[in-house]
């Protein structure tokens, strides 16, 4: 999130708002309801292994191979926090029935509002008349653009040709 | 069923919640965010509103924290099997050998 939208006014929200989140996670506040404290630790709970495969996942993602050339260390430290992660989860997480049907039910809320969020993206779009064709360039531009190549080919021709 | 309730329209207001952050997130000058924004909130308000029906013995602020609580606890649940999708993705970019063919 703290990288969207383009170069020249990207959103400064994702970093505070990830740490905002993670401070309320590890330090909840007072006068939660019951529902949110069990909500609270198993956040907390699931931090044990969420942190571990996040600095792996990170860590095999950038040292895997790129044009055949790969960052071994960094691979096999990634592994090793992946391994552990997936230790961690075996030991801790049982799947039961219950948490198979809830797991269910999520998924199918986040179906559906995706589906709904998809339908008002394609109707936004479809409201938009777009901006027709490009005019031509005129005299003045074409002079300014074919100058300026000019320029960036001689520099790019130039050290060749020495 | 009041619990799949629950958690279904719980899961929807988060989405809806986690939606409109992104929506304000990525805005840039070429984005015309105010349809997806109504209809978000349109979706998120109607969440809102079939919890507090299930829970009718709470108002609609705590019918909605509850609500969020448990599709956290729900996701959370489920949270592994993003991890063994992630681990076999990488698993398989690690061990990529694939030429690319130039021709």
């Amino acid at each position: 999130m703290a990288r969207m939208g383009p170069a020249f006014g990207r959103s400064k929200l994702g970093a505070p708002l990830f740490l905002v989140g993670l401070l309320l996670t590890i330090y909840p506040p007072e006068g939660l309801l019951v529902a949110e404290s069990r909500a609270s630790d198993e956040m907390l709970a699931t931090l044990e292994w969420v942190g571990p495969a996040l600095i792996g996942f990170i860590l095999v993602a950038s040292g895997a191979p790129i044009y055949y050339v790969k960052d071994k260390p960094r691979l096999v430290a990634g592994w090793l926090f992946v391994f552990f992660a997936g230790y961690s989860i075996i030991v801790n997480w049982s799947l039961e029935a219950d948490s198979i049907i809830s797991g269910i039910a999520a998924l199918l809320g986040i179906i559906i509002t995706v589906a709904f969020h998809l339908l008002a993206v394609r109707f936004t779009e479809s409201l938009s008349s777009g901006d027709g064709v490009t005019e031509p360039l005129d005299e003045d531009e074409i002079k300014h653009v074919s100058a300026i190549l000019s320029s960036h080919l001689s520099q790019v021709e130039g050290p060749a040709d020495e | 069923m009041s619990d799949f309730l629950t958690v279904f329209f719980g899961t929807i207001v988060l989405s809806s919640m986690v939606i409109i952050v992104h929506l304000k997130a990525a805005y840039h000058p070429y984005h015309n965010p105010i349809p997806l924004i109504i209809s978000s909130l349109t979706v998120m308000l109607t969440g809102i509103f079939a919890s507090s029906l299930i829970n009718s013995n709470l108002t609609y602020l705590d019918s909605m924290r509850v609500s969020v609580s448990e599709s956290i606890i729900a996701i959370l649940g489920i949270s592994p099997l993003i991890y063994l999708a992630i681990f076999i993705i990488l698993a398989k970019v690690s061990v990529s050998t694939s030429k690319i063919d130039l021709q």
